[in-house]
């Protein structure tokens, strides 16, 4: 009996022979496997930009605070203790899973740069800062271990400080800023980064080595806050229970009354991650019933071609195709259309993600798992809805199917 | 091969169709034997079951009962695969209405059984050319149907009868849509591979003068044989 091969030839020799039936009926699997394609593209690249704000917002982010100190009775809040030290830090650092870590003084202060003063935070950060924070800069440089060690005087600022301290447009770098009598010299400027979540403005703010805010500024041995950045937000929960160990072990708790508080920023990842999931239901609802329309097409056509090609059947079965024989031609028919429509599908839905790249700027992210599942899921609608057509052809009687006018 | 069995060998043979309440003996008790070589015609008005006979004399159909032996075989049981497997290798078909493809040109049309067959293409390609040579179509290779006059399509249509090398030729009114110097030509190709290849034709009509290409005439009415004679005046 003919091989495969064969009925596949047989199948694609139909499809070429009506050529505009065969586009036209194609024609609902390609729109219909683009629009996924364009769909899940600008879904996707709006996700991913959704996801790196959030991770800007630190995600991965864990953030240990001093405990709270009862003082004739009144209990200060988290904060108050002087317990976290920078040795605790470099302890934390070497936790696995654990991407950075910088301890933060903070110091409210006036600060005056020639005939300007402005009133803002100053923080005692690590050079590792900027990467927890993914705040890269505007200009000049960030401080290094070399300037963490020497407790030197420098600093970088934020926007907001920029345009308050040097009003005229003046380049900050190079420039001298004092700080409770303590003059820093400006090295860089931080890109702007906006508003936080609940509106304070982030770029208010001047960081310094902690060492120089510590040694220089504060005279304490404390800090305020010690920032753990964990490798991957998944890796949020390991490292807190980590952090939480360490710190008991180094301040000597067994009680289980710790003097610190550890927190996370994992209810933002949270809602970003069912954002996604919800964003992508609503895609794969629309790729599954743009194909089902497109597979009803096919179905349609095939229904129609059996009938139109009744007599050809006939012919077929009479110079000795087995039913089992039409049945896979015209199986095939349908799913070398579907495939075929899938594949152009993509095709199309590249070009369409790349048009609109360049003309609205939207970022795209074409899913490579998404392409392969449509094509693959366009086979299978061809199979599906090919089937009933294909199996009517098949069960055609030869002597009736001769005579079909 | 049984070179000394009949081609057909029927023995009251019976085909019943249930139309509603009542039922139509198609046929009804046919006994014919064809031999090895023969040109046969079978004649009959509408309804005297000739169609019918050609049906399961071709396999496309099972009788309701009686005997079928096709060269040699018991076939009057066979299912539809079975049935096809027979049609693919040992007969072959021409219709009133050439049954063509269409947008597929002559040459892959003459292909069309062997590729059910299994024929390699290479294979396929030289012995369709040769038939088509035999019945002079070989130049339409690559003419589509609608290129070609009535006459010339069935030529091709006989051309992918004969590419199995069949045991048994069933010609359905060959004619039946041709002119009548159209229709002499065709018969002339028939009268040729009868005499020429020796293959064995059975030839389904009702005109008279069609018939009278054939060397022995069956005539049947309402499911029986009423007269099987030699044709001693064989048309020219």
């Amino acid at each position: 009996m003919s091989d495969g091969m064969s009925i596949l030839r047989l199948a694609v020799q139909a499809l070429v022979r009506n050529k505009a039936r065969s586009v036209l009926t194609m024609l609902g699997i390609v729109i219909g496997v683009a629009a996924v394609i364009v769909t899940v593209a600008i879904g996707s690249g709006a996700r991913n930009s959704v996801q790196a704000s959030i991770d800007s917002l630190g995600s991965n982010l864990i953030v240990v605070q001093p405990g709270s100190v009862t003082t004739a009775g009144a209990r200060g809040g988290f904060g108050t203790a002087s317990t976290l030290t920078p040795q605790d830090g470099r302890a934390l650092a070497h936790l696995p899973g654990v991407a950075a870590v910088s301890p933060a003084v903070t110091i409210r202060a006036q600060v005056v740069a020639g005939i300007n003063n402005w009133q803002t935070t100053v923080t005692g950060v690590a050079p590792t800062y900027s990467e927890i924070r993914s705040w890269p800069l505007a200009s000049g440089t960030f401080f290094s271990q070399n300037d963490v060690d020497a407790a030197a005087k420098v600093a970088v600022l934020g926007q907001t400080d920029v345009q308050q301290l040097f009003p005229s447009g003046a380049n900050p770098i190079g420039q001298t800023i004092i700080v409770r009598g303590v003059p820093f010299t400006v090295i860089g400027t931080l890109a702007p980064l906006g508003q936080s979540a609940i509106g304070t403005d982030q770029d208010d703010t001047i960081l310094i080595p902690y060492t120089a805010a510590m040694q220089r500024i504060t005279g304490l041995a404390t800090v305020n806050q010690l920032m753990v950045s964990a490798s991957t937000a998944d890796d949020v929960a390991a490292v807190q229970s980590e952090v939480v160990a360490t710190l008991e072990q180094r301040h000597r708790i067994v009680n289980g009354q710790d003097d610190f508080q550890v927190r996370n920023l994992q209810s933002i990842a949270a809602a970003a991650s069912s954002t996604g999931a919800v964003m992508e239901f609503l895609l794969a609802g629309v790729a599954a019933v743009s194909l089902i329309v497109g597979g009803i097409g096919i179905m349609n056509i095939m229904m129609v071609s059996v009938t139109e090609r009744t007599r050809e059947i006939g012919l077929r079965m009479s110079v000795g195709a087995r039913g089992r024989t039409i049945l896979a031609q015209f199986l095939a028919e349908s799913v070398v259309l579907a495939s075929l429509g899938g594949v152009i599908g993509v095709v199309f839905g590249f070009a369409g993600t790349i048009a609109v790249a360049l003309l609205a700027k939207w970022p795209t992210d074409v899913p490579v798992l998404w392409v392969v599942a449509s094509v693959l899921f366009s086979g299978l609608v061809g199979v599906f809805f090919g089937y009933y057509p294909a199996k009517k052809a098949a069960t055609l009687n030869p002597i009736e199917a001769l005579r079909f006018e | 091969m049984h070179a000394t069995e009949p081609v057909v060998r029927v023995r009251e043979l019976r085909k019943v169709y249930a139309l509603g309440e009542t039922t139509v003996r198609a046929l009804d008790g046919i006994d014919l034997d064809i031999a090895r070589g023969e040109f046969i015609a079978v004649m009959g008005p509408s309804g005297s079951g000739k169609s019918t006979f050609m049906q399961i004399a071709g396999l496309l159909d099972n009788p309701t009962s009686g005997e079928y032996r096709f060269e040699g075989a018991d076939v009057a049981h066979l299912d539809p695969d079975a049935r096809a497997d027979i049609r693919s290798r040992r007969l072959g078909f021409v219709f009133q209405a050439y049954n063509l493809l269409p947008r597929t040109n002559a040459l892959e049309n003459v292909e069309l059984p062997m590729v059910y067959a299994g024929v390699p293409a290479a294979e396929r390609r030289e012995i369709a050319l040769a038939k088509m040579r035999i019945v002079g179509v070989d130049h339409l290779a690559l003419h589509n149907p609608n290129q070609m006059s009535g006459g010339q399509q069935q030529r091709v249509a006989i051309a992918r009868s004969l590419v199995n090398n069949p045991g048994l030729i069933l010609a359905d009114e060959p004619t039946g849509a041709l002119d009548s110097k159209t229709s002499l030509d065709v018969m002339h190709i028939f009268k040729a591979l009868n005499d020429e290849e020796g293959i064995t034709i059975m030839l389904v009509t009702h005109e008279p003068d069609i018939a009278a290409h054939a060397k022995r005439i069956v005539t049947f009415r309402d499911g029986h044989i009423v007269d099987d004679r030699e044709n001693a005046e064989r048309a020219a």
